[in-house]
């Protein structure tokens, strides 16, 4: 199965109860969007993926995955190149082909610029860049992002966003999307999901599965309405 | 850099300089004892000797080889123990009590423990590493587990193989670490090997040498083989911003 | 008018009973420091620590580290001092202004070993010793050179050669000695008596004294340490200064007398070294102990220094003293 399913997980810290009971399985090769209010539980729903926390009961199913952090948690004292290249050591262990997958992919983002130049010389939109190809070069089935664009001025946003649509396409998977962004969540869902209440359930607020991500006009009548509609469920 | 920058930044420590050697005339004046306080020129004059004399290179040289040595020790058995420590909470967990211990020791009991089991040229590199050591680990391990705990998370994640942790990431982490902190654990140690040489009275360098001075009462003499030591600290110091500097233009290191 | 006369008569002779009496408070109450370093130089005032009075003056001894006499009579805080004589001289040289008044030990280094052995047998050992730029060194080596006995300083045996290993102190040879880690050590007393009586196999190999008459086909033993005092008091009140010097030519009498309260004495007078070393006329004729003006121990002064010249200039001072330096010369 290369999908995401919870299955009866209770989760919570010491001070709040995250997860009871909660069962939910996430839209194969999709991009699901998950939006949410502060402190619901939204990067605790993708560390229990992750397996860097385990629940209290229930179980969690999740294949090989791809991460993008919030921050870009890139190595500063590697190269770009490097930081994706230990990163693939264990999928590709011909350093040849290795290179040269890596180099590709850089040039396609347009980096490749900045292939030995360190983290600390890029930019905050070219360091999201990086670490977005870092995980989709990953060979994995799901990709889990946890609000990779934050902190970016909108220009960038989109920029980065477009950045994500055009590596989708290349390599589907399924993919758990956090953001608080609703521009975001328009370009490159396919399902909008809201995570809320205590202890938190999944809301369906969207399905765009039917829309073409390449070609979506988010000034279409139809967009505008979800825009409106989105904005005031998830008042930010 | 222009003149007038070049100029700002040499003025500083002009002034600094002559306000130190004002108050110590001041001192030597007052107090009057040229054998206990001896004025500046004095001890210049005795520098001056000191410069003519193979000895003086020799001592200096070796001096600063103890150093250099001691150091070198210390990085090396630090760094592979940190990278271990950082991989395993085991290993941590062991080392931990241990090097807490080797950081509380007082310098001088070690030296003088020491005297007893050590020849007079090594004991000077054996003391320096025992407290260079406990600094430079706890420097490595705390820089690769608490200043890169999301990058170890990362890894975990992206199940990084252990071999290119060990060999890729950490090392260039904590080279990066290195060149930092070499800044102040350098001088540190030269400082106890001069003080395990003269107690040691290591043949062939500059604490046996000052402790001759203290013995013959020459204490002009003494004072300008101190002012050799903070000499060859600054010269030290330059060594190490020259090799950050080239590790920056040879792309090794970012810092 | 009576009353006038009355109050200025009892001024008057107020004022004289406090003259004269301050007078001859000053005479009664002056008292001088003596500063001597810990071990042997301690012993040469024994006689001193018992009855601290010499001829109605008083003289207060602190026994402390070799150190802290030195930085004394630099600073001029000690009024007498014993020293190791070439520091004398070397302060002397320097401008400190402090003469030489007695010698006041002639030499206590030994050589201690576990089995007999001979000064050619000491090739291809190691010597511990102490002394390191000081007299145990210089006269040592000079009793070797004298023997023809090649020497080398080092930490390891080294064929053919005397290997001498300097320690700082004889509290560092002892243990390493009694536990047979060290062959042969050179050492003074009472460190000497300490290590023979903790361990029986022990035994003295040379007598360095003898060794040192022997080579300078002159008197046994050499001027190791002795009395200065300051110019200041020596201009104040030299029948004071020689009143001492006659009291210390009868220290060693008294010392062999005494023997059985030395311990305690020299205890409460602040040592440490000699609060615990069982004093007996072996050890105490072992220290040599002989009190000799500088004017008499002259010429044997001068051998000495100058032995210690060829050696290394600076450990008198980079000169021979002149004349001056030897009080009554």
């Amino acid at each position: 199965m290369s999908t995401v399913t919870f299955d009866k997980v209770t989760f919570g810290y010491d001070n709040k109860q995250i997860f009871s009971d909660f069962s939910f399985v996430f839209n194969l090769d999709c991009v699901n969007v998950v939006m949410g209010d502060s402190g619901v539980g939204k990067s605790t729903l993708l560390r229990l993926s992750m397996g860097l926390n385990k629940p209290s009961q229930g179980q969690i199913y999740c294949p090989e995955c791809s991460v993008v952090f919030q921050e870009s948690r890139l190595v500063e004292q590697l190269t770009v190149f490097d930081n994706i290249d230990i990163v693939l050591h264990r999928a590709y262990p011909d350093k040849k082909q290795r290179t040269k997958i890596i180099v590709n992919a850089l040039q396609k983002a347009d980096i490749l610029q900045y292939a030995k130049r360190y983290p600390q010389q890029l930019s905050g939109g070219q360091r999201r860049r990086a670490a977005l190809l870092r995980a989709f070069l990953y060979p994995s089935q799901v990709m889990l992002l946890d609000e990779p664009f934050r902190g970016l001025d909108n220009a960038i946003k989109q920029s980065l966003a477009k950045d994500f649509l055009m590596w989708y396409g290349d390599t589907p998977k399924t993919v758990i999307f956090v953001t608080h962004d609703v521009e975001v969540a328009m370009t490159v869902g396919d399902y909008i999901y809201k995570l809320q209440d205590n202890p938190a359930n999944m809301r369906l607020l969207c399905d765009l599965s039917t829309v073409d991500k390449q070609n979506r006009d988010l000034y279409s009548p139809y967009f505008n309405k979800l825009r409106q509609q989105l904005n005031n469920v998830c008042e930010m | 850099m222009n003149k007038k920058q070049i100029l700002i930044t040499l003025i500083y420590p002009i002034v600094a300089l002559v306000l130190f050697v004002t108050i110590w005339t001041l001192c030597a004046l007052a107090y009057s004892k040229p054998l206990i306080l001896p004025y500046f020129w004095e001890v210049l004059a005795e520098l001056w000797k000191l410069l003519s004399q193979g000895s003086f290179y020799l001592a200096l040289l070796a001096t600063t080889a103890r150093t250099l040595l001691g150091f070198l020790l210390a990085t090396i058995i630090a760094w592979v123990l940190a990278q271990f420590a950082a991989d395993n909470v085991h290993v941590r967990k062991v080392l931990n009590p241990i090097v807490t211990v080797l950081r509380s020791l007082p310098t001088m009991s070690v030296i003088l423990l020491a005297l007893i089991w050590f020849r007079s040229g090594i004991l000077p590199v054996f003391v320096a590493f025992l407290v260079a050591f406990p600094l430079l680990y706890s420097s490595f391990v705390l820089r690769l587990t608490q200043d890169n705990a999301d990058i170890l998370e990362m890894c975990a994640v992206f199940k990084v193989p252990c071999r290119v942790r060990m060999f890729k990431l950490y090392p260039s982490i904590l080279l990066s670490t290195l060149m930092r902190i070499t800044d102040s654990i350098l001088p540190l140690t030269l400082k106890v090997i001069v003080a395990g040489e003269v107690l040691a009275n290591t043949v062939n360098s500059v604490g046996v040498n000052m402790q001759n001075a203290r013995l013959n009462v020459e204490t002009a003499n003494l004072l300008a083989w101190t002012v050799a030591c903070v000499v060859l600290c600054f010269v030290l110091q330059a060594l190490v911003a020259l090799v950050r500097y080239i590790l920056r233009r040879t792309n090794v290191c970012p810092q | 008018m009576k009353k006038i006369l009355v109050v200025t008569f009892s001024l008057l002779i107020l004022c004289s009973v406090l003259l004269f009496g301050g007078c001859a408070n000053t005479n009664t109450d002056k008292t001088y420091s003596l500063v001597v370093p810990d071990g042997a130089p301690a012993m040469a005032v024994a006689s001193l620590l018992a009855d601290n009075v010499v001829n109605g003056t008083k003289v207060v001894t602190t026994i402390t580290t070799g150190q802290d006499a030195q930085s004394k009579v630099l600073s001029g805080q000690a009024d007498l001092a014993i020293l190791p004589t070439n520091l004398a001289a070397n302060l002397y040289n320097k401008g400190s202004g402090y003469k030489l008044v007695t010698v006041n030990v002639y030499g206590l280094l030994y050589l201690v070993a576990s089995q007999d052995m001979s000064l050619a047998d000491l090739q291809g050992k190691v010597v511990a010793s102490i002394g390191k730029s000081n007299t145990p060194e210089y006269v040592f080596k000079k009793i070797l050179s004298d023997n023809n006995i090649p020497y080398a300083d080092g930490d390891v045996a080294q064929s053919g050669v005397v290997t001498i290993r300097y320690y700082t102190s004889a509290a560092e040879i002892l243990p390493l000695l009694l536990s047979g880690e060290i062959e042969c050590a050179l050492i003074g007393e009472p460190a000497v008596s300490k290590a023979l009586s903790a361990n029986t196999s022990l035994r003295i190999v040379a007598d360095l004294q003898q060794l040192w008459g022997n080579s300078s086909h002159g008197a046994e033993g050499y001027p190791q340490a002795g009395l200065v005092v300051s110019q200041k008091l020596l201009d104040e009140n030299s029948a004071f200064v020689d009143s001492l010097v006659q009291r210390l030519m009868g220290n060693n009498q008294y010392m062999l007398d005494n023997a059985d309260k030395l311990g305690k004495l020299f205890e409460e007078g602040g040592s440490q070294e000699l609060s615990s070393v069982a004093f007996d006329k072996t050890l105490i004729q072992r220290c040599n102990l002989n009190t000799v003006t500088a004017k008499d121990a002259y010429n044997g002064l001068v051998q000495y220094f100058e032995t210690l010249y060829n050696f290394n200039a600076a450990s008198v001072g980079n000169k021979m003293p002149d004349n001056s330096f030897y009080y009554g010369l």
